[in-house]
């Protein structure tokens, strides 16, 4: 597992990559694409159980967070707030790939991803992976994680964020939940049109 | 057929009909009072396949002149209930037990809803599932002990108390 004040100053970075990018498009009216590079090679399973890697991420823009299905506070809400936002944003939304990335292997199987996406009726993608997979993945795409508690009961802890890339793969924002819905529809609007 | 029966017919209802919408209404559950206790605005979610783990959401109201403490919740159908507060500290979200008790402000309220104060459930009995009322037991420092059963609405149901919050 990663040092917490590496994580820290990544969340930092990405914030103020973020705060950058967001800054040059209100100036200038075009999305600078930071500099600070996210993303990397991995081989993960979709909900199907097909393998998806980087390549299949990159054919589309993408709005990617880390969860896992047996939270029911922080993640349905992520995952909800998405749902809602990218319906306000009408035909657009179809450039944009809603990803969830699973932290919690051990419990999260191909066909349990399948029956939690299921409740949510759109049309998201899920990916889960052996425990080195997940690793390669989350130190590609700046993720942190970690379990909490012991026995069957625990939880993981897990990065908030919701992460956009433009098709192609390049990072261009974060969504936070603290943003009011207009700030993070500009931010989806740009990130369908890119 | 009493009250609680025909609620629950109606939420299984709803919850059959919504499979396919993307944006789901719920209705919530409550109001209970119990002296100057009111609890209201609650319902319940389950996170899906054989997690059985949930989270309950309400509004608790003191009305009295005095403070009062939540000391504990129970439920007979989780191995085990107790407040949570979902945290989010350098981008990174954690869940945390409050073991002390959530402090009720005199003429005050706490409002439990997604992403914050929620009642946490794990273990949760496969009898219960949407459409189910959970039983939820608060016991308070001075007012005493109050029990209820909260609808279990769609995973993928918007926060059904926010349309009251949005006047
Ligand atoms: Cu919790």
């Amino acid at each position: 597992m990663f040092g917490r004040f590496w994580i820290h100053g990544v969340a930092a970075v990405l914030a103020l990559c973020a705060g950058v990018a967001i800054a040059l498009y209100l100036e200038t009216g075009r999305m600078e694409v930071p500099a600070f590079d996210i993303g990397g090679p991995f081989t993960m399973t979709d909900q199907n159980g097909r393998n998806i890697t980087k390549q299949d991420l990159d054919q589309t823009a993408v709005a990617l967070f880390a969860g896992f299905t047996h939270c029911p506070d922080v993640c349905p809400t992520t995952l909800l707030r998405l749902s809602n936002l990218l319906e306000q944003l009408g035909g657009d939304a179809e450039n944009i790939r809603v990803v969830l990335v699973s932290v919690d292997p051990e419990r999260d199987t191909p066909q349990v991803l399948k029956s939690y996406l299921a409740a949510f009726g759109g049309d998201f993608t899920a990916m889960t992976g052996t425990p080195e997979q997940l690793k390669t993945f989350a130190k590609a795409y700046r993720l942190f994680y970690e379990k909490s508690g012991n026995g069957s009961d625990y939880t993981m802890n897990h990065s908030a964020g919701v992460y956009l890339f433009g098709k192609g793969g390049a990072f261009q924002s974060t969504l936070d939940q603290h943003e009011t819905d207009d700030v993070a529809l500009r931010k989806l609007k740009m990130l369908a049109g890119a | 057929m009493g009250l609680a029966v025909l609620r629950a017919a109606a939420i299984t209802a709803f919850a059959v009909l919504a499979g396919t919408a993307n944006v789901l209404a719920a209705e919530t559950g409550g109001p209970w009072k119990l002296g100057d206790i009111v609890v209201e605005q609650a319902w319940a979610r389950l996170a899906p396949g054989g997690a059985r783990t949930g989270a309950v959401y309400l509004t608790v109201h003191n009305k009295s002149g005095q403070d009062d403490l939540l000391l504990a919740v129970d439920s007979p159908v989780a191995e085990s209930t107790a407040v949570h507060e979902t945290i989010v500290e350098n981008d990174v979200a954690r869940m945390e037990p409050l073991p002390a008790g959530v402090n009720l402000p005199s003429h005050g309220e706490v409002v439990m809803r997604p992403g914050g104060m929620h009642i946490m459930m794990t273990g949760v009995s496969s009898d219960i599932r949407v459409g189910s009322l959970m039983p939820v037991k608060m016991v308070f420092r001075d007012a005493g002990s109050l029990d209820f059963d909260v609808p279990v609405v769609p995973l993928g149901a918007s926060d059904p108390a926010e349309k009251h919050l949005k006047h």
